[in-house]
């Protein structure tokens, strides 16, 4: 008895340094966001860092650096801030359009190591460079606001559900390229303007918003996006605003010699929002008619995302997993090889639920 | 070796006295040095019936009645009483004892009777009960600590006999046996073990009177002090048998098979074999709906977890765990310790210790000062300490919610308990963080369920694991359910009552 409390005190006081090193809240310098642009060769960083002196005054503040390689820039940075920098509450990383180009892939799988970076950190590709949107952010007094836009728009809008743990996942497996959101500055403010089409952590190309709405529904099924769409009935032209309360898709893989072929069924239901005036919502018949134009639109759109897909030699929506699901002899390089000549079919089903308050 | 040899001493100056002073004569001379002894003949012949007693353990006025007028009022015969045997024929009192041993004449006449002899000097003597057992005894006998707003407030009082006529008025049976000991070297006080035949196990009434018998002590003050010299681990900072000062609660102990411990003197009963759950239960439990009752039972429950882990958990999130502050907290607690100089540790053991010191304070204090104390304490130490950025205002909410959550315990010795386990908690979480806490959490875990009390586990109804007996721990479920005695108190009848004989009610609209 007495050897075993000897031995817990001499453990507890002895051994008390050996332990983690203290990093008091208010006595480390936590980064929010991070950027990476190339810049003539070189790279150059931008972290974000919010301080805390008043009760409810966020300002955020920027430290800049420049390094032949990304890995020293936090160490470069730490050389200017008065506290340890920290990246345990680091949850957006932006990458210049430049960066991007030339691979992520060392940031994202270092990131991935380190056991302090959150796993539900957001990615991001800028159009220009990620100082651009970084430092016009920086007048935004309100502390961890990209991640939260991006949030956001996965919530309510329509971005696909992704974060660097989804991104890591679609980055390591086979059958499945990845995204990320494509940030542009509108009027001086950030925009998310659609998806960046990655493969092996380079840049490819990207997609607009109405576009990801769609991909949004072909991967996960979504909700809560909203798409706009022209339609011309009795030659006459107008806007639709569609909000999709509910969207399932199901792929069936044909399996045949050589190419596969697959069928996508994609179910929407969905909610009229807004609507030109002259649509007339109130007979059953004319949403029925209604229902019949935006299946040909969807049906349309998919295909065409495949097609553009296709073309990039990318692939976003998934369909090599489809496939690798369905088949004992899997070969990725094979099916990448055939990739851009996989035909799909697509049949839309959209489902008017609710057009709201008509009399 | 030294301790050993000074108690062979104090045995052989024992003896010597018992030899010298085997007189009753003796035994006079001694307490004549107290101004408060009286003796004097109750008749005009000197050296005749001689009456001795502490002036201050008698009655007077019983002196008066049943003594002092008999012999002195005219005419008294005295041929009437001719030996000393004879006086239980003339005085009109239940309790008088001839003896002519020493040591029984004067431990009577320490406790309130009177010493008659007939001649001076003589061996044989009569002890006449006259002994004022209410005097300087308060007579009010609210509960005051374990105080219930639904339910009877009767407490026990000082006075054993009442306490136990309290205990007998609910207990209506004879079936509720009271074995009396006496413990204290100076004190001589009476210790009461009651439990009720033929429901609690011989087992704990052999062990609790066993223990209690064993004792070698001084003066016994209270129960808390039998306490603990009875108890199964004094290395522990846990109550291992549960003091009350409530009669409803001894007496649903004693009904369920436990044995309580009385003793004169003391306001508190204590009664075991006790578990951990039975300090979260209040006796206000039995007397609310099920619902409700098990609902703030589980609320006493989650504050005393919170009680203990609050201050912590601060320090170890606040000093190594950032990364699992949400975010929009961090800003909040950063503002918060900005201008603080002080590590977590200290901010917190300064704090603790400022809630300890109210407390203390607050407790000696006359009630009046006491209520201000508080206030100035709570509102203005507190305010000010955090304008003086000697503490963070996150930090003080914390603290002064598990201070107050840690009241939240009926049992007050409990209470205490909580308070002191936040402490090494705190040590832990200052060195190891997250880690720490986690090392203190088992070291406490193994401690308790090593415990025992009157030699049951501590934790019964959890470990060991005894299903049946969940029916009245964390919840407390309706009586229909509660029907059954605890199984781990091994009493001699499981039934307490029959709850399935009676009918079901049928409704009005059945017919």
């Amino acid at each position: 008895m007495k050897l075993c409390f000897l031995l817990t005190f001499s453990l507890t006081f002895f051994l008390s340094g050996c332990g983690i090193h203290e990093r008091i809240i208010d006595e480390v310098q936590i980064i929010e966001a991070l950027g990476y642009d190339r810049e003539e060769g070189k790279v150059k960083g931008i972290a974000i860092y919010p301080t805390f002196a008043e009760q409810g005054n966020v300002k955020l503040k920027i430290y800049k650096t420049v390094s032949d390689s990304y890995e020293d820039i936090l160490p470069r940075m730490n050389a200017k801030s008065a506290y340890p920098i920290e990246t345990g509450k680091l949850d957006f990383v932006l990458f210049g359009k430049e960066y991007a180009t030339q691979g992520i892939e060392d940031v994202i799988t270092n990131f991935a190591r380190n056991p302090n970076t959150a796993s539900r950190m957001q990615l991001g590709i800028a159009e220009n460079t990620a100082e651009d949107i970084l430092q016009s952010s920086k007048h935004v007094n309100l502390s961890f606001h990209l991640s939260e836009k991006i949030n956001q728009n996965i919530e309510s809008g329509n971005l696909p559900k992704m974060n660097l743990h989804m991104f890591l996942n679609n980055f390591h497996q086979e059958g499945r390229d990845q995204i990320l959101p494509y940030l542009i500055l509108e009027e001086n403010q950030i925009k998310i303007d659609g998806l960046a089409l990655l493969k092996n952590g380079k840049y490819i190309n990207h997609i607009n918003l109405r576009q990801s709405l769609i991909l949004k529904t072909l991967i996960d099924g979504s909700q809560n996006g909203q798409y706009k769409t022209k339609i011309t009935q009795n030659k006459k032209e107008g806007f639709i605003l569609l909000k999709n309360l509910d969207a399932k898709t199901t792929y069936t893989v044909e399996k045949s010699e050589g190419i596969p072929s697959i069928f996508i069924d994609l179910t929407i239901h969905a909610e009229i929002e807004k609507a030109s005036s002259w649509f007339d919502l109130k007979k059953d018949k004319d949403i029925v008619k209604l229902e019949r134009i935006l299946n040909e639109h969807f049906k349309e759109e998919v295909q065409r995302l495949i097609s553009l897909a296709q073309g990039y030699n990318v692939d976003p929506i998934g369909l090599g997993e489809k496939v690798r699901a369905n088949s004992r002899n899997w070969d990725y390089q094979r099916f990448m090889d055939i990739y851009p000549e996989v035909k799909t079919t697509v049949h839309t089903n959209i489902d008017i639920l609710n057009t709201g308050i008509e009399e | 070796m030294f301790f050993k040899k000074r108690k062979i001493r104090n045995n052989k100056d024992k003896q010597a006295v018992t030899e010298n002073s085997q007189d009753i004569g003796q035994l006079f001379a001694k307490v004549k040095k107290s101004s408060d002894f009286k003796q004097f003949p109750l008749t005009d012949e000197s050296g005749h019936l001689i009456i001795s007693y502490y002036n201050t353990l008698v009655d007077q006025q019983q002196l008066q009645l049943k003594i002092l007028m008999i012999f002195r009022e005219t005419p008294f015969e005295l041929d009437r009483l001719e030996k000393i045997d004879d006086i239980k024929k003339i005085i009109a009192i239940e309790d008088i004892v001839i003896t002519d041993n020493r040591n029984e004449a004067e431990s009577k006449l320490l406790k309130g009777y009177a010493i008659l002899q007939m001649k001076e000097n003589d061996q044989r003597v009569a002890l006449i009960l006259l002994s004022n057992d209410k005097a300087g005894l308060r007579e009010q006998n609210n509960v005051e600590n374990e105080f219930s707003v639904v339910g009877p407030q009767i407490g026990f009082l000082e006075n054993i006999d009442v306490n136990i006529h309290l205990l007998r008025q609910q207990i209506n049976t004879t079936d509720l046996i009271t074995k009396e000991v006496n413990i204290g070297s100076t004190s001589n006080t009476r210790v009461i073990i009651a439990h009720i035949d033929g429901i609690t196990s011989e087992q704990h009434v052999n062990t609790m009177t066993q223990r209690l018998q064993d004792i070698d002590f001084d003066v016994i003050f209270d129960t808390s002090q039998l306490h603990q010299f009875i108890e199964d681990n004094s290395l522990t900072p846990f109550p291992l048998l549960l003091p009350t000062e409530r009669v409803d609660r001894a007496v649903q102990a004693l009904i369920n098979g436990q044995v309580a411990v009385l003793s004169s003197g003391s306001p508190y009963v204590i009664t075991g074999p006790s578990t951990i759950i039975d300090y979260f239960i209040s006796p206000e439990d039995y007397f609310l709906p099920w619902i409700l009752a098990s609902f703030f039972r589980l609320i006493r429950v989650f504050s005393v977890l919170f009680s203990i882990f609050g201050t912590s958990i601060y320090i170890a999130v606040i000093t190594y765990h950032y990364e699992m502050i949400p975010n929009d907290l961090f800003g909040s607690l950063s503002t918060s310790r900005y201008n603080v100089p002080f590590p977590p540790v200290l901010e917190v053991i300064f704090l603790e210790f400022t809630i300890e010191l109210l407390r203390e304070a607050g407790v000696r204090l006359p009630t009046k000062v006491g209520q201000t104390l508080g206030i100035v304490g709570g509102i203005v130490i507190g305010q000010a300490s955090v304008e003086a950025s000697l503490t963070s205002n996150v930090l003080l909410i914390i603290v002064a919610l598990s201070a107050l959550a840690s009241f939240t315990t009926p049992i007050y010795k409990m209470s205490n308990t909580i308070r002191f386990l936040r402490f090494p908690l705190i040590l832990f979480a200052s060195i190891w963080g997250g880690l720490g806490i986690v090392i203190g959490i088992a070291f406490l875990l193994i401690h308790l369920t090593r415990l025992e009390s009157l030699g049951t586990p501590y934790t019964v109804p959890f470990y060991p694991f005894r299903p049946e007996d969940l029916t009245d721990s964390l919840i407390r479920s309706s009586y229909s359910k509660t029907s059954k005695r605890p199984n781990y108190l091994r009493p001699k009848s499981i039934w307490r009552y029959h709850p399935h004989n009676h009918k079901k009610k049928k409704s009005d609209f059945d017919e």
